[in-house]
């Protein structure tokens, strides 16, 4: 009796020095702190030619470090959820891909990075604009912008002729001539058509065709501004528009717009060049005849949108590797090589690197060309202190649902309003 | 657990019979049978409390928080419950859910009771039948629906190419774009998976009755009609009770289905509450709201569930 006390007492003495030990060591480099490996999280990309050449770049990295490395390449529908996963339970990869408000919702989870972001700018001449908003938060880069994919026209050269416009006109189209040449095409059966239902694509087009009629989710100070004349004139615009595009527009998912360019279907949609890309290989004689345009201008301009990445590293994963690999990543030779493996689908946020050559060497991506128009994310003109509601405006769709109740029946006042009460609620 | 105590304490006369009165009184409780019953019992509590209770009590303690993920929330009472119903999405996901759910469910109970009876009386072939049957219930779920979103596909969709071969429709049906369709197609795929699991379920408690009662039943002069009404329904409540309350719960917590085909579109119009969770919760990781909506249909189950467990007592009695 007396020596299974002993044994239990020593049991447990063992036991919470084990304990001990664990707690206080575990922090430590070397013991258990050590990064054992050196993990990316990234949503799957377009172009499968990506993937591979920042895998590469990611093991030559950990090869010069002397770590393993895995890059995790997650679909778009389970990424959410990775992250809340992550955020919460204080664990995962090392290094992950945010996209586009995501560093608004997750700030407080996030390492500062001010220092690597204003070292890279420094180094390469510096952020578009539009890279500070969604990743400047609090006084600090919680994310360091990485690359992004704007949202053009992509259509069939040999239609367009066919209807009479040439590709010089395609590029300076205004609304109503695009209206024109969407009648021409229809009556042609061979439609142009866009998401107008609850995609992120659906988002990309219809924010820069609100924008370029005058409306706008947002004033300059956050206040909720969707219910305008100037939303009225879009919205009026797209139900008319709408009778000659498919009726199943209402219904497209992310991959509906390529499907209907790649079977020879369509004649314009919008997207960045993944159809031409894709294309290249699976449909080469469609290939041929696409190109890309600049978004039509309506009466308050020519803007186009665009889907948005950024690396950040989470405040409970050690910050000194993960940031090693996004100055590596960054760097001007390994940047090129990732945007030519993605075939000039990734675009920079660092200005240097807007003189790349791709874009110009490759006459479908003429208009493509980083900068070449006025480039808003969804919240604008809204202040960063907002961004947090129009990321969550964005994932509801707020604005393609909007349009897609007027075109379905709703008058503009009724999508409006509607609109207005669900913004309010975000904008709070 | 009352009851069994009472059992256990009850004295036995018989001589030879063990009791727990046999028992001395100084025995160490942990060898008393009492224990050893709680003991038993204990795995599956924990596993209840640890996957079901537990997350329900987080999950309650969440919606009256203003959670986002990674940070703490503050208590903020029912107000996610009252934003919620102030928005037109919300109020939409709810008659969303209840339609999708009254609708299936009937349909899957109607279906499954006529397939059910049929398969009672097929003669050649009942297993091969029984196993084909079944497929639809075990193929993963997301596996088949993006079948019937190939299906459903507005531009190359074989539904509407073989209702337009056979002469039915003149031109496409918008399956997926349009409110009305895009619920007749979500609803449609959750009665083709969840009819087997009704049909077996229910052939289950068809081949229990006994078949001298349709024989005593006919020899007085019953007819088809009335076997059915008078015997095959009474005998078949208790099945059909548990059964149809647990497609209730399964159905109105659908998010496969709904997520794959239309991801709650068009225009908001097959929001479901899981997808609508996911949206709010996950993709906005507004957790606090995200866990509100989770909860808000648990009222009108737990009301739905005592009231089919009644009715299913009594049917047993």
């Amino acid at each position: 009796m007396r020596s299974a006390r002993v044994w239990s007492r020593g049991a447990t003495g063992l036991f919470l020095a084990t304990v001990v030990m664990v707690a206080v060591l575990s922090p430590l480099p070397g013991i258990c702190g050590a990064p054992a490996e050196v993990t990316v999280l990234i949503q799957s990309h377009f172009v499968p030619a990506y993937e591979q050449e920042l895998k590469k770049q990611v093991e030559a990295w950990g090869k010069q470090k002397g770590i393993p490395t895995r890059v995790d390449f997650v679909s778009t529908a389970e990424f959410n959820a990775k992250l809340v996963a992550e955020a919460e339970t204080k664990a995962g990869h090392d290094l992950v891909v945010f996209r586009n408000y995501d560093a608004a919702l997750y700030k407080d989870s996030l390492t500062d990075l001010t220092a690597v972001a204003t070292e890279l700018g420094n180094q390469y001449g510096g952020w578009l604009p539009m890279a500070r908003e969604t990743s400047f938060f609090d006084g600090q880069w919680k994310v360091v912008p990485y690359y992004h994919q704007s949202f053009p026209a992509v259509y069939r050269m040999d239609l367009f002729q066919e209807v009479g416009f040439t590709r010089e006109q395609v590029h300076k189209l205004t609304w109503d001539q695009f209206l024109e040449a969407a009648k021409k095409l229809h009556a042609k059966g061979k439609p142009l058509g866009f998401g107008i239902s609850q995609t992120n694509d659906s988002d990309l087009i219809l924010y820069p065709l609100l924008w370029s009629f005058g409306g706008s989710t947002v004033d300059k100070s956050g206040r909720v501004a969707i219910n305008s004349p100037q939303t009225a004139k879009a919205i009026e615009y797209v139900k008319e528009l709408a009778k000659f595009m498919p009726r199943e527009v209402l219904g497209w998912d992310d991959a509906s717009n390529n499907r209907f360019m790649m079977s020879g279907q369509g004649a314009l949609t919008f997207n960045p060049p993944s159809i031409w890309v894709v294309a290249k290989k699976e449909v080469p004689d469609i290939a041929k005849l696409l190109d890309h345009a600049p978004v039509p201008a309506g009466p308050a301009g020519r803007f186009r949108s665009t889907g948005s990445y950024y690396m950040g590293i989470w405040k409970f994963k050690p910050a000194q590797p993960a940031a090693d690999l996004i100055r590596f990543l960054l760097t001007r030779d390994n940047y090129k090589a990732q945007i030519d493996a993605s075939g000039g689908f990734n675009q920079p946020f660092l200005k240097a690197y807007q003189t790349f050559p791709v874009w110009k060497d490759n006459v479908p991506l003429n208009a493509y060309e980083p900068g070449a128009e006025d480039l808003q994310l969804q919240g604008w003109p809204g202040p960063a202190t907002k961004a947090a509601a129009a990321q969550k405006a964005w994932v509801m769709h707020i604005i393609p649902v909007m349009f897609g109740k007027a075109v379905s029946g709703a008058t503009p006042q009724e999508a409006m309003r509607w609109a207005e009460d669900e913004l309010k609620q975000l904008y709070r | 657990m009352g009851r069994g105590r009472a059992e256990a304490t009850v004295p036995v006369s018989e001589p030879g019979r063990w009791s727990p009165r046999h028992l001395p009184r100084t025995l160490p409780l942990w060898r008393g049978q009492e224990m050893a019953g709680l003991l038993f019992v204990l795995p599956a509590a924990l596993l209840v409390g640890g996957l079901v209770a537990y997350p329900f009590f987080y999950a309650l303690g969440l919606s009256l928080t203003s959670k986002q993920a990674g940070v703490v929330g503050q208590f903020v009472g029912l107000r996610n419950f009252t934003d919620l119903m102030q928005g037109e999405i919300f109020r939409r996901t709810v008659r969303n859910s209840l339609l999708f759910t009254g609708v299936a469910v009937a349909f899957k109970t109607v279906l499954g009771l006529g397939l059910a009876l049929l398969l009672r009386r097929a003669s050649v072939g009942r297993r091969a039948l029984r196993g084909m049957i079944l497929l639809p219930w075990v193929v993963p779920s997301t596996l088949s629906v993006l079948g019937w979103w190939w299906l459903f596909d507005p531009l190359n969709g074989v539904v509407n190419l073989a209702l337009g071969k056979l002469g039915l429709i003149s031109e496409r049906i918008p399956w997926l774009s349009d409110p009305f369709w895009a619920m007749v197609a979500v609803i449609t795929v959750n009665i083709w998976r969840g009819l087997p699991f009704f049909a077996i379920s229910f052939l289950a408690g068809l081949v229990s009755i006994p078949e001298e009662l349709y024989e005593a039943a006919q020899i007085d002069g019953a007819g088809k009609v009335a076997c059915f009404s008078r015997i095959t329904v009474p005998l078949l409540r208790p099945v059909l009770g548990v059964i149809v309350l647990y497609s209730i719960i399964m159905t109105v917590s659908d998010f496969n289905i709904v997520y794959v085909l239309t991801r709650g579109g068009p225009m908001n119009s097959t929001h479901l509450f899981a997808t609508f969770a996911y949206e709010m919760g996950l993709a906005s990781a507004d957790i606090g709201k995200g866990a509100a909506i989770s909860l808000f249909i648990f009222p009108f189950l737990a009301a739905v569930a005592y009231l089919q467990l009644r009715i299913t007592r009594g049917a047993t009695r």
